[in-house]
């Protein structure tokens, strides 16, 4: 399949898009690799429990 | 709170994980149902932990913040509410179970609205032989998990757990102060939900007073730990009396009265007459045995 030049420029955009994303400042689940990560890298952590996402 | 400047400046200093419906390992808590913060140092050591909306609540009529500032304020707080769980348990070790020692960690745990309690009662008796007194760290692990199942969500397993550990104690070490400690666990809290709790109380005594052993000083210390045993049921029996007489038939808490007196055909009837839901399934399925075998012993004499 041949891509045109309005495709391409259409793909470059949304790539573009996708990386100005901002991450999200927290992670979600796997509280006990979350914790083993921040105790490696020496960092300070929070867990919040029971947390309701939809409200938040 | 979640899409705020706050949260992500705070990101940059403090890892933040919404962990769903898992618990940190170490931290059991009490009343699931609640939303909790856990605050862990750079080791990763447990710092605090809190019910976060009624912190969150406490900061905003305290100091007028918004949501996410006050949420930073609380992590702050508790980035500072040092020694962390971990290094109150070294502590313990090192100083071989001092009365010290054991306060400090029975503070922490009061801070942390119970948060660790189960967890905290396991190192007691998994550290007894570190300490002067084993049988008296062993006990303590003991007391704290009589506390832990009584702030709980009913949980059957946890109540028979708790009289294994009681019974294990006493067998263990029937000449031991602490012993008459607990009896109060015995019957309050891991036979709260127990059927004919005098029949109960009546099988301990003579499983006590019959224990075979060369010690005159545990004979002795057995003797009186079944009367104590007796006495204190005899007192909770007067008061379920008493308390049941003054409630209304549909009353919460009366079928377990019932069962708790033994009362083979009302516990029976109450049963009847009531949808037995999740926690009180396995509770009530002990009752729906037992009245009917009481009744049938009866019915022989």
């Amino acid at each position: 399949m041949r891509l045109t030049g309005t495709t391409l420029a259409l793909l470059a955009t949304a790539s573009l898009l996708g990386a100005q994303q901002p991450s999200k400042p927290y992670q979600e689940g796997k509280v006990q690799s979350f914790l083993e990560h921040t105790r490696e890298n020496g960092r300070p952590a929070i867990v919040l429990y029971n947390f309701n996402l939809d409200s938040g | 709170m979640l899409p705020s400047k706050e949260l992500r400046d705070l990101s940059k200093r403090v890892d933040i994980c919404l962990s769903g419906k898992t618990v940190p390992k170490g931290c059991d808590i009490r009343f699931r149902q609640f939303f909790w913060l856990m605050v862990f140092d750079d080791r990763g050591e447990l710092l605090t932990a809190c019910r976060l909306s009624d912190r969150l609540t406490e900061e905003r009529k305290m100091f007028g913040t918004t949501l996410p500032e006050s949420l930073v304020s609380i992590v702050e707080k508790g980035l500072k509410a040092g020694p962390s769980l971990e290094q109150l348990e070294r502590r313990y070790i090192a100083e071989h179970g001092s009365n010290e020692a054991l306060d400090g960690l029975r503070k922490k745990i009061k801070a942390m609205e119970g948060v660790a309690q189960m967890r905290v009662a396991a190192f007691l008796a998994r550290a007894a032989p570190s300490t002067a007194d084993p049988a008296l760290s062993r006990a303590n692990g003991i007391l704290m998990e009589a506390a832990a199942c009584n702030r709980q969500v009913i949980n059957h397993a946890a109540y028979a757990k708790l009289a294994k550990s009681i019974e294990g104690f006493v067998e263990d070490h029937p000449d031991h102060p602490s012993c008459g400690d607990l009896v109060k666990p015995l019957a309050n809290v891991a036979l709260k939900y127990a059927f004919d709790l005098p029949a109960r109380c009546k099988v301990y005594a003579k499983t006590w007073t019959s224990m075979k052993t060369d010690s005159a000083k545990a004979v002795e210390g057995l003797r009186k730990l079944s009367q104590q045993l007796l006495v204190h049921c005899d007192a909770e029996v007067t008061r379920a009396a008493t308390a049941l007489r003054t409630m209304k038939p549909n009353a919460y808490g009366r079928i377990r009265l019932l069962a708790r007196l033994g009362r083979a055909q009302e516990t029976l009837d109450g049963l009847a007459a009531t949808k037995t839901f999740g926690v009180m399934r396995p509770i009530h399925a002990d009752w729906r045995k037992a009245a009917p075998a009481k009744l049938q012993e009866a019915s022989k004499k």
